[in-house]
Order: C-alpha cells, then sequence, then structure tokens
C-alpha cells in the first residue's frame, strides 16, 4: 500500500457501490465486473445489478464495466468520500452474442484499424489472405488471380501496381509487417533474383525479393480475427512503415470442419479441427489445398497450394497459475509451374516449388502477486524456407561469347554453341529467427500508477541457399555467367527495444487516453562501412483519444471520440539490398568469326567489375499523422479519419556512373585467313581506342512517396424496416511518387558514328506520378436466421480515378563528359545542337490530369445453412455493372468493359 | 417456264428495288488529272489512261478507261477511296543531234484514302512520271530471319539482294542501301516536316567500298549483302546459306561479330548504337541509292532530318521529336515498300518511288524464313534474266518467297 502513490492518507478509505442497469430496457445487469482501473479493485454484480468495492483511497480514478453482451464502459470517477447508489447505465453490444458480423469493424484501440473476424472472412469465400483486404475502408472486390504474387498496398490506389513499369518502389508492401500468433512473416533474406531474366515477365510477377509478403502463402480457414492497422501501431510492432496484419488464429474446440470451394480457375479444399486434449489444453489441427489454373483452357500455366498447421494451446484464465501458453507448426507449400505449348517449344519450362516450415510460441504469464509485474510475455519463432525456381529452356548462342572469368582484365573466349538447352536452378533457403520478450508493468511514480509495457526483440534473417546454379559455359540467359552463392551473405540480425505507456486521464467527464511509446531498432552484423551499422533509430509514436462525455440529441445517446495520432516507423534494408551481386561488365573488343575455319573462331574481351554496393543505404522512415472522430449512437458506430504519410527516402533502383576504356581491333587490318595457322591475337590488329559511359543499377534512397486521404466507415447497424445490417465505407485517397535522389540517363543519339558524348544527372524522372481514388461501398447484410440465409449486397462506387504525371523542366541538373568533368546544364543548352539531345522537353499537355470517371459494380454473396451441418454459398461480382464510355482530354473515346465472375464453396460440419 | 421467268424477274426487280433502297448517299464525282509539271515545256499530250476507284471499306474496285484527262463518275457511294491512274503521256523532245522527236512515257498518280462525300465532289490529281529502272535493283529482301529447330527467333541470317537488270556491266562502289525512318505500320499523326514526296527519310546508310570501278557486276549477276556472312545452316537447320555473300554490315566488334572472309562495308549513319537488323515484320521499307560525291561525314551533318510527330496512346499524349537522315528521291536508283496486309497503314515512300508495297506473311510465324523476291520479267537469249521492275512492288514482287540469296530464280 505504501507504494501507491496518492497514499499519503493511507488509513481513511471509502466504500464505493452502486447498480448497473441495461440502458434500453433499465433492467438489472447482473455479473457484470466493476473495476477501478488504477487500483485493480473490483466488484461484480449481483442478480439485481447491485455491487460493492470497499477500501478506497481517494482519487481519481478510470471506472471499467464490462459484461458479455453489453459495451464496455469506461469512465472517470473522483472517490472523495462514500460513493452510494451510483448508477451505471450499459449500453447494449453492437453486437448479439450469435449475431454474425460479415463486415470489418473499424477499431481505435491501437491506431487506426480495422478488424475482421472469422464470420466476415468466411463469408468472403477467399481463397487466399488477398481476397479479404476487400472489406477495409478503400477496398474494392478485385478477381485475384492466383498464378503471380499478390501484394499487399496499403492506402494505395488500384491503378498504381496495375502494370509492370510502376513507378510505386514496393515500399508500402516491404513495409507492411504481417504478424501471425504473435510472430512477424519475414521475406527479408529471400533471393529470387535471376541474373540477366530481365525481360522475363514469369519471374517478375513471381519475384518477391525486397517486396514484401506474398498474400497467396496465407491461407484463410484457420483465422479467428484479422487486425488491418493502417495508422499508428503500437512501438511492440516493428521493422515496418506502412502498416501491421495482425492475424490471430484459432485456438479452440471447433468440430471438424470441411470447407470446399469452386469458382473459374480455383478448386479448395480445406478441413480444421480443434479437439479438446485436457482440461485446459486444446489441439488444433487445419490443412489446405488450393488449386488455380489462370486460364482453365490452358492448363499449362498453373499454382499450387498446400499448407497444414498444427496449433497447441494450454490457457489458464482463472486461478494462481494464469497463462496462455500456444506453440504452432506449419507448413506451408507453394507452387507455380508454367509449361510451353509442346507442339511450340517442349523444352520450356518454369517451376517454383517453396516449401516453408515454421515453428513459434508465445506466451503470456501473469503473476498471482501482481504488485508491479502484471505480465510476462514471450514469443519466439523460427522458419525455414526452401525455394527452388528452375527455369529450362533452348537457347541460341551461337554469336555470344562465353564469359565466365571473375577477374578484371582482358581475355581470349570462345562463343557459345548456337543452340542448347539451358538449365538454371534458384535455391533460395532463407532462415528466419525471432525472439521477444516483454512485460507489463504497473508502476507508481510521478502521483500516479503508470501501465508500462517494456519489450526487447531479436530477429536474424540469413539465406543458407546455394543461389543461382547453373553451367557457367551453357547459360539460360546468353552472356551471364558469374553466379552467386547466397549463402556467402552474411545474416542481418536486428536488435530493437520499446517502451510504451498507455494511460487514461479523466478531465471533468472527458477521458483523454493517450498511448506513448518509444521504439529503438538497429541492424547488427552489419561492417563498419555502413552508415547504419550499430545506429539505433528510434521511432516516437502517440495515439491520443478524447472521449466526450455522451449526450442526447432528438432523445437519442451519442458518444464521441476525437482520435488523433503522430508516429515514425523504420524498416531496414533486406539481404538482396545491403549486398547487390557484383556487376560484370563485358567488352568484346574482337570479334573474329571466320566462315570458312571454324577452328579460328575467338572473342577478345575486356570485363570490368563494379560493386553496386550502397554503404550509404538507410532504413525507410515513414512519417505518419492521423486525426479524425468516432460518434456513435446505439448500434450505429461511424468512423472518419484522415491521414498523411511521408516517406522521404524510400528505397529506389537508382544507378551509378562508370567511364569504360576499351579497343575495337579492325579485322580487316590482320592478316588474310589463309595465312593464319591458329586462332589470331589482337596484337594482329590495328585498334580504336573506345570510351563510353556506363550506368550500373544500385539501390538508393532516392523514393519520395506522400500518401494523403480520408477513410470512412458508416455501420447504421440493423436497420429493422428492411432487416439488414446496413454500412457504408470507403476513401478518398492520394499517392505521389517523386525523387528524392538523382541519376544518370545519356542519350541514344549517335554523334557522327560515335555515341553521345555527354551523360546528364538528372533529379526528377518521367516515370514520378501521383494517383488519386475515391471508392464508396454500400453494404446491405440481410441475415435471415429462420431461413438460414445470409445475404448480402454490395454497390461498390468508384466515383474516379485519377493519375497525373510530376511536373518538370525536361533538364539535367548537369552533364558530365568522357573525361569526368561536369558541366551546369542550363536553358539554352535546350537549344545547343549538340546538348539538346540531354533536353526531354515535356509535352505542354505532358502534366495534365487523366481522370477516368465513375464506375460501379455490384455483388452478390449467399450464404444458406441446410441442417445443422451444411453451408451453401456462393458470390457473383459485378452481376451489374456500369462502366460508362468517356472522352479524355485528347478527345480520345475509352471504352470500358468488365465481366461478372462467380464461385461457390460448401462448408461442411463433420 | 413462262412462270420461272415471271418469277425470275420478279427476283430480279426485287432485288434490284431492295438496292435501290438500301440508304447509302451517293456522290457525283469528277477527277481532273494534271501532267507532270516537269513536262510543261515539252507539248505533252495525254494519250490515254485508266483510273481505278477503290472502295477501302468494301474493297469493291471500279476501274474506268480515260480518254481525257477528266474523267466523272456519275453514283460514287460515299465511303473512304484509294485513286490510282495509269496512263501514258506524249511528248516532244530533242535527240542529241537537236533533232526533235516524239517521246512516250507512262505517267501515274496515287491517293489514298480519299474521303467522298457530299453529293458532288471534284478532285484535282497530279500525274508524275513513271519510269521503268534499267541498272540496279534492288532483288530480294530477307527481313524476317529464320526460327531455329528450337523454335527461337534466329536474326543473324537477314539479307538484302541486289541485281544487275541491266546488259551492261555495271559498278557496285558506291551503292548505298538504307531502311526506311518511316514505318508502314504506324502513321504519325500531326507528322512533321511531311518530305516524302522529294525526300526519303531513313535510319540506316551502309554504302558498298571502293574507288568507282573495283566492284564490277555482270548483266544478270547479283550483289549479296548481309549482316553475318557464313553458312548459317551450320547452328539452324532452317536457315540459309550467306557464306557466298559479297559484303556485311557491320557495326563494332563490342555489337557484332565479324567474318574476316567478307569485306564490310562502310556504315554511313545508323539511328542506333547496335546492330543493324532489318524489321522482323517488314513493317520498313528499303532503298538503293548512290551520292558518290557526298562523304560519310558530309552526310551526317548535310543530310540530317529533324521531325516531331505527336504520339497518342490511351490517355499519354505527347510530342515526339526526332532525328535521322534524308536521302533526296532523285537519287534513288530503287525503293522497295514492305508491309503486312493486317498492319499496312500508310506509305513510308512517295509513291513515285514505290506505287504499293509487298510483305513476308502477315505479321505472324509464316514470316520466318521466307523473303521478298523479285519476279522475272523475260529471259533474254543468251539466258540473261531480266526481273520486273515497274516500280509497283504489290506486282514486282512475290511475297512470302523461298529464300534463295545470291540466286535468281
Amino acid at each position: 500500500m505504501a507504494l501507491l502513490g496518492n497514499g499519503v492518507r493511507a488509513q481513511e478509505t471509502y466504500r464505493f457501490s452502486g447498480v448497473v442497469k441495461s440502458e434500453k430496457n433499465d433492467e438489472p445487469v447482473a455479473f457484470a465486473n466493476v473495476v477501478l482501473k488504477e487500483v485493480n479493485q473490483w466488484g461484480i454484480t449481483k442478480n439485481d445489478g447491485s455491487f460493492v468495492i470497499n477500501q478506497i483511497h481517494e482519487g481519481q480514478y478510470i471506472l471499467i464495466v464490462s459484461c458479455m453482451g453489453y459495451e464496455k464502459l469506461e469512465t472517470p470517477i473522483t472517490i472523495k468520500g462514500n460513493v452510494l447508489n451510483y448508477q451505471i447505465r450499459l449500453m447494449e453490444s453492437m453486437e448479439d452474442i450469435d449475431e454474425v458480423v460479415v463486415i470489418a469493424q473499424e477499431s481505435r484501440q491501437n491506431g487506426t484499424s480495422s478488424l475482421i473476424k472469422r464470420d466476415a472472412i468466411k463469408h468472403v469465400q477467399p481463397s487466399s489472405f488477398a481476397d479479404i483486404m476487400e472489406l477495409i475502408p478503400g477496398g474494392v472486390s478485385q478477381k485475384n488471380g492466383l498464378t503471380t504474387m499478390k501484394l499487399l498496398h496499403l492506402r494505395v490506389p488500384t491503378d498504381v501496381y496495375l502494370y509492370k513499369t510502376t513507378v510505386g518502389e514496393f515500399n508500402s508492401s516491404l513495409g507492411t509487417s504481417f504478424v501471425v500468433d504473435g510472430v512477424p512473416l519475414s521475406n527479408d533474406a529471400s533471393i529470387q533474383n535471376v541474373t540477366g531474366s530481365y525481360n522475363e515477365d514469369y519471374l517478375y510477377y513471381r519475384n518477391t525479393t525486397g517486396k514484401g509478403i506474398d498474400m497467396r502463402l496465407i491461407p484463410t480457414d484457420d483465422i479467428e480475427s484479422v487486425e488491418v492497422i493502417r495508422g499508428i501501431p503500437s512501438v511492440k510492432y516493428g521493422d515496418l512503415t506502412s502498416g501491421v496484419i495482425d492475424i490471430k488464429r484459432a485456438y479452440r474446440v471447433d468440430p471438424l470442419r470441411a470447407r470446399i470451394k469452386a469458382n473459374e480457375g480455383t478448386k479448395l479444399f480445406a478441413l480444421g479441427k480443434g479437439y479438446r486434449l485436457g482440461e485446459t489444453e486444446i489441439l488444433n489441427a487445419n490443412i489446405d489445398y488450393v488449386d488455380y489454373k489462370s486460364d482453365p483452357r490452358n492448363p499449362l500455366v498453373n499454382y499450387t497450394r498446400f499448407t497444414g498447421s498444427f496449433r497447441f494451446s494450454d490457457v489458464q484464465k482463472e486461478g494462481k497459475n494464469k497463462h496462455e501458453l500456444k506453440v504452432s507448426l506449419d507448413y506451408t507449400g507453394s507452387f507455380d509451374e508454367s509449361k510451353r505449348d509442346p507442339e511450340i517449344d517442349n523444352k520450356q519450362r518454369l517451376k517454383n516449388s517453396y516449401n516453408q516450415v515454421r515453428l513459434g510460441s508465445t506466451l503470456d504469464w501473469e503473476p498471482q502477486d501482481k504488485d508491479w509485474l502484471e505480465m510476462l510475455s514471450y514469443s519466439i519463432s523460427g522458419s525455414y524456407t526452401f525455394d527452388r525456381r528452375r527455369i529450362q529452356r533452348s537457347v541460341s548462342g551461337g554469336f555470344t561469347p562465353i564469359m565466365t572469368n571473375r577477374d578484371a582484365g582482358e581475355f581470349y573466349g570462345e562463343f557459345l554453341p548456337f543452340s542448347y538447352i539451358g538449365n538454371l536452378t534458384v535455391k533460395n533457403i532463407p532462415v528466419h529467427l525471432y525472439a521477444m520478450l516483454s512485460a507489463n508493468l504497473r508502476l507508481p511514480f510521478a502521483g500516479r500508477i503508470h501501465n508500462v509495457l517494456i519489450g526487447t526483440e531479436w530477429e536474424y534473417d540469413k539465406n543458407h541457399g546455394k543461389g543461382e546454379i547453373y553451367d557457367e559455359t551453357r547459360p539460360v540467359y546468353a552472356g551471364v555467367g558469374r553466379p552467386r552463392k547466397l549463402n556467402d551473405i552474411p545474416s542481418i540480425q536486428k536488435f530493437s527495444v520499446f517502451a510504451e505507456e498507455q494511460v487514461k486521464i479523466p478531465v471533468g467527464r472527458h477521458v483523454l487516453t493517450l498511448q506513448v511509446g518509444l521504439r529503438g531498432a538497429m541492424a547488427m552484423n552489419l561492417s563498419s562501412e555502413y552508415t547504419m551499422s550499430d545506429r539505433f533509430y528510434w521511432d516516437p509514436r502517440t495515439n491520443l483519444s478524447w472521449n466526450f462525455p455522451s449526450f442526447n440529441v432528438m432523445d437519442r445517446k451519442f458518444e464521441l471520440t476525437l482520435n488523433t495520432g503522430y508516429g515514425w516507423q523504420t524498416k531496414f534494408p533486406v539481404l538482396a539490398h545491403l549486398y547487390p551481386d557484383l556487376s560484370y561488365v563485358d567488352r568484346v573488343q574482337l570479334n573474329y568469326y571466320s566462315s570458312t575455319r571454324p577452328e579460328l573462331r575467338r572473342v577478345q574481351y575486356k570485363t570490368w567489375i563494379i560493386d553496386n554496393t550502397n554503404h550509404n543505404l538507410k532504413p525507410n522512415r515513414n512519417e505518419k499523422v492521423e486525426l479524425g472522430f468516432t460518434l456513435r449512437s446505439d448500434k450505429v458506430r461511424m468512423d472518419i479519419g484522415a491521414y498523411y504519410e511521408r516517406l522521404k527516402d524510400g528505397y529506389k533502383m537508382l544507378n551509378s556512373l562508370n567511364v569504360l576504356n576499351y579497343k575495337l581491333y579492325d579485322i580487316e587490318s590482320g592478316p588474310e585467313v589463309d595465312e593464319l595457322t591458329g586462332p589470331p591475337t589482337v596484337d594482329m590488329f590495328n585498334s580504336e581506342a573506345k570510351r563510353d559511359f556506363l550506368t550500373s543499377a544500385k539501390r538508393g534512397n532516392g523514393s519520395k512517396e506522400i500518401k494523403k486521404g480520408v477513410e470512412y466507415q458508416i455501420d447504421l447497424g440493423e436497420v429493422d424496416a428492411i432487416r439488414s445490417r446496413v454500412s457504408v465505407n470507403g476513401a478518398w485517397m492520394y499517392v505521389d511518387y517523386d525523387l528524392s535522389e538523382g541519376y544518370y540517363k545519356g542519350s541514344s543519339a549517335i554523334m557522327e558514328d560515335e555515341k553521345y558524348p555527354y551523360i546528364g544527372y538528372y533529379t526528377w524522372s518521367s516515370k514520378s506520378k501521383s494517383y488519386e481514388q475515391f471508392n464508396t461501398n454500400f453494404r446491405f447484410d440481410t441475415n435471415l436466421k429462420e431461413m438460414g440465409l445470409i445475404f448480402s449486397t454490395s454497390l461498390q462506387c468508384m466515383w474516379f480515378k485519377s493519375m497525373k504525371y510530376i511536373p518538370h523542366n525536361g533538364m539535367p541538373d548537369y552533364y558530365i563528359d568522357k573525361n569526368g568533368n561536369m558541366f551546369p546544364y542550363t536553358e539554352e543548352h535546350t537549344k545547343d545542337p549538340v546538348l539538346k539531345f540531354l533536353y526531354d522537353k515535356p509535352d505542354p499537355h505532358e502534366f495534365d490530369e487523366r481522370r477516368e470517371p465513375f464506375a460501379a459494380d455490384l455483388n452478390l454473396t449467399v450464404s444458406k445453412t441446410i441442417g445443422d451441418n451444411i453451408d451453401l454459398s456462393f458470390y457473383v461480382n459485378r452481376i451489374l455493372n456500369y462502366y460508362p464510355s468517356y472522352t479524355q482530354s485528347n478527345g480520345a473515346r475509352v471504352h470500358r468493359n468488365v465481366t461478372p465472375y462467380f464461385g461457390m464453396e460448401l462448408k461442411i460440419n463433420l | 417456264m413462262k412462270r420461272l421467268l415471271i418469277v425470275l424477274c420478279a427476283v430480279c426487280s426485287l432485288a434490284l428495288f431492295s438496292c435501290d433502297n438500301d440508304g447509302i448517299a451517293t456522290s457525283t464525282v469528277s477527277f481532273y488529272a494534271k501532267l507532270p509539271k516537269s513536262l510543261s515545256s515539252k507539248s505533252p499530250d495525254f494519250n490515254g489512261g485508266t483510273l481505278t476507284l477503290t472502295n477501302v471499306n468494301t474493297g469493291i474496285v471500279t476501274t474506268e478507261a480515260m480518254s481525257s484527262l477528266a474523267i466523272s463518275f456519275p453514283e460514287v457511294e460515299d465511303g473512304l477511296y484509294n485513286i490510282m491512274i495509269e496512263g501514258s503521256v506524249k511528248y516532244e523532245s530533242t535527240d542529241v543531234e537537236g533533232n526533235a522527236v516524239e517521246k512516250e512515257e507512262t505517267v501515274r498518280a496515287l491517293k489514298e484514302n480519299v474521303e467522298i462525300v457530299g453529293g458532288q465532289f471534284d478532285m484535282n490529281i497530279e500525274l508524275f512520271l513513271f519510269k521503268a529502272s534499267n541498272g540496279f535493283i534492288i532483288s530480294e529482301i530477307f527481313f524476317a530471319g529464320t526460327e531455329t529447330p528450337e523454335g527461337k527467333q534466329y536474326n543473324e541470317d537477314k539479307y538484302i539482294e541486289l541485281y544487275n537488270n541491266s546488259s551492261e556491266v555495271l559498278y557496285a562502289d558506291g551503292l548505298c542501301i538504307a531502311e526506311s525512318e518511316l514505318n508502314t505500320a504506324m502513321s504519325l499523326n500531326e507528322y512533321t516536316p511531311d518530305i516524302r514526296p522529294n525526300e526519303t527519310p531513313v535510319s540506316s546508310v551502309y554504302r558498298i567500298p571502293g574507288t568507282g570501278q573495283e566492284h564490277p557486276v555482270q548483266p544478270g549477276e547479283t550483289i549479296l549483302l548481309c549482316d553475318v556472312a557464313i553458312n548459317h545452316k551450320e547452328g539452324n537447320a532452317n536457315s540459309v546459306d550467306l557464306s557466298v555473300a559479297d559484303f556485311e554490315w557491320f557495326d563494332g566488334a563490342d555489337v557484332d561479330v565479324d567474318v574476316p572472309e567478307t569485306p564490310n562495308m562502310i556504315k554511313m549513319v545508323s539511328t542506333s548504337a547496335s546492330v543493324w537488323s532489318l524489321h522482323n515484320r517488314g513493317f520498313s521499307s528499303y532503298i538503293l541509292f548512290r551520292m558518290d560525291d557526298v562523304t560519310p561525314e558530309q552526310f551526317t551533318t548535310d543530310y540530317a532530318y529533324h521531325y516531331q510527330y505527336t504520339f497518342v496512346w490511351g490517355d499519354f499524349v505527347r510530342v515526339m521529336e526526332f532525328d535521322a537522315w534524308k536521302v533526296p528521291n532523285d537519287k534513288i536508283l530503287d525503293a522497295v515498300e514492305c508491309s503486312t496486309p493486317s498492319d499496312f497503314e500508310w506509305k513510308a515512300l512517295d509513291p513515285s518511288l514505290d506505287l504499293s508495297w509487298t510483305h513476308s506473311g502477315d505479321g505472324d510465324a509464316a514470316r520466318y524464313g521466307k523473303s521478298v523476291k523479285r519476279k522475272v520479267a523475260h529471259t533474254e537469249d543468251d539466258g540473261r534474266k531480266v526481273l520486273l521492275d515497274t516500280n509497283d512492288s504489290a506486282f514486282d514482287f512475290i511475297a512470302t518467297a523461298e529464300p534463295s540469296p545470291g540466286e535468281i530464280e
């Protein structure tokens, strides 16, 4: 007791008693918990709703009243003497206990977030996690294929990642942390790149290196709830910039359930059960199998997923040894395959097989005597991924030299055969280890009790794969031949500490809820050459809610809460960013290809080795501001929030500049073919000295990304007149992708039979764009319990989408000649006969807005329960659609065509 | 029988009736051909010809004889038309001794995509003089390359074959071959300056070396130009033997293999820093010309050509500016326009150079291993083949032909 800060008059204690009643019908509420939060003193209501708490010291407290079926009430109370017959009215919960909620519910408990529960997930009839993201404000239903990677871009308009030539550098998807049962998934050590495959769409659309988590890998049948945190997350979540997807899986007794889904191209089969092993122990098991063909008529491109999960839990909620232990073992298999039509080319085959085993455990333990330690938690996890990509194709190599030397210098070489079968395997074996320890403390200081969370986290990512494996003299991509072993790359380890306090401050009848936290993170195991090495990056994050006293308007009780937040988030670079492959640049100087004497054929070439490691690479840091409000009345809830995010130094592929000096030998100056006794040597020929620029891709912090917008959701609850739950959600969002660092760009112009003599340094990009979109989804969910029918209608309106190029003056900042001299580039150079080639004159209409007008889809989803054990559901999306043609500013007429798509599934409790 | 006739008549009249009544507007059209200005001092006289009117939409072709320079069509369905005139003109000239002689030459005219509407339509059409060549001509172009037995595109076996179509020994020294800068499958919006009537925009120009009499070509002999002069069957069974080639175009050891047995052409200019590879589907056209007094350096600077057009793709609109070179049309010895039936949009060459275009395949896999090849007009008594050259490549060339580098079949 002496620990209590306000225990000056420790002897004087008071009595607090009262009655809890239902707001709706004034009936007393039994078994409600009444707690004075700061001192953890509590009482339980009897059948008549009455409660008593004795021995309370004078002070200001937060009173928390909670009961199943009612909304939790939190209200400030001042105790100066005995408080008797205190009247408490609880609002009935928005959800009936047995009510089925099929929408995402907004929450402001943990920053701006949406909570999606099991029933809502079930009702979407998902094939993978990507499908359920349509439920969050700003989401739209999309036909998500499974033959290409599915990344999550939070708060990003749908058009940004529509094409391969995107300006978005995947910083949003990389910076979204997927947390499953308290443990983040990691893709940071994965390297799936294939050198030389720049134009290979198959590989590009399945390569998630440095891009974040592929949502295809996440099955949905074992999920209990998902929280999508788009705002400022608690500091216990780290290594992220955009948001958190917190997935909680089912640890509970469940009958054996099967789900069978079929739609165009997809076949899904899932099975799950939760067994009770003992009084507190439960074992859950799930398996899931998906087979997908992007075009059912073309069986040559397909995707298969197989997942299995065992989850053990031991939950003791009462008594002296309160704890919650969870252990899980998961397997994920993901298989992409593409074959060419055997009649055209039976040699081409592309196959990815991804196998991951993950073991994890979390424990929350509460001591019996909660003096200062309320809870101690740990999470540990390890995953081992065996990802193998195989490429087989026929190659015509005829005139390309074989280049396998690992040193710089000049070499003689031979030509590749005219045609051969190239085989390449990428062995990518990322290993991820994770450990977290945290404690919830109750610390009395500065006159108050403080609820503080402190913790520390360690994360390890390393690749144990051999990388690209192939016969270097028969490469799949001619001209390539120096693979690197991925297991030579050091591990990256991240160490973090965090502390956060959550306080409720009563101010009269108002309550301020403040969450203030700080997280420090550091990348370890980096050589001291890296600027980042052994340096802490600090993320302050705070969320503030201001709960106004409830007020009545037209006989309705309203509750208003203002929510605001400000915070920083940091995402460290992944292995592929920190340790790029050495770039081997080869120039052929002598190219002797005799037609009559093949034995004389020979090349002589020069090799440069360019190391594009960027030791100055910094973590991505995103600054976020949130401001919004929640208005509630009875079952109606309205959430409107604005946000502003600024990622100043996002990762972007820029380049480095090199000048190459080489020679070109003129074979007409040498001996006749008949005079040679063996392959020629360079001393037999005259040569001409050449000097060229070479730009080489280098990762930098060059992407400046701004996101701003307004997200809203209005949940009207059950509207009796139409017996439907009516909800409206959507978002106006704007993103802006610009450059924050420059890059080099030359001209392809030829000047007097020579390559262009200058190269420009540009601090703008013709790809820099801003996008905007505004949408609203109107949803009607009708639950006809007596018929076992849930009927959902969603009208999805896209009011507009628009895109604009970011204005620039078309000029480089400066230009460089082949001797490395720098000259400023000025307006008059744009008219110079030579320098004008570095000027990319903007079109008068180049920066005009391109706007796509209104379009709408109507989607239907129906679930029907047959008997006790069978659920049959189907959906038809775009059953009605309105995509009017429109005229662009240049007069072109655009006709938009969309087609409906549908699917159905069967769920059986066995 | 009588009843049958009556029925037939009824059907016919019904058909006529329905034709008359289908509501397509017609116009009365008059064309006024103008004789070439170059002949204005030589008392030219039109000696008759034919006018061919092709409805672009329906493909219906109407041919009408012209006895004078003016011709009218009373009822022409409104629509887009191509108009072609071929005729002859007599004019007075003087020979080297100063005697007056009457000469006769072919004249032609071509107007494409003319919109005929509005009830009454009059149009002036300039005729141009058409001379059949009697010297070096382009006899074959193999632009598509081949497909390897493994199904891979193979581009190194492309070639262009030239032919001495005269009865005299000619010298190949200084002959230049060029690829058109304009693409027949992409008509340019607001293209300016449009120099095609007088000069041809080109992107790559290579010249056969020599001082004037180093490379004699006998009547009926070929000159074979290619990228890589080897027997390509060595590594690709579907290819051709180019080891017999006379010259290679070579773009530098860093990007191109060099065959020591075959001399290289002089690279005059190129808009590309890499290897010259003829347009794979055949959307570019080729010209053969001679500008012996112009050095490569002079050509680079004095014949530079800057142009622009407005690029429109979806909502992307932008003025594009390009630099290339130009060749005066009066220096051109022969020109062959290439395109495909599905992709042809406009002519890269002036109709006076080539009235039409030829093709290999239709942009599809049928083009691989096929060339465009000039037809043999007749064989002289001494066995020399004279190739057809009426500057009308749709007529003069065998489309999608079997390649035969260095051989005339």
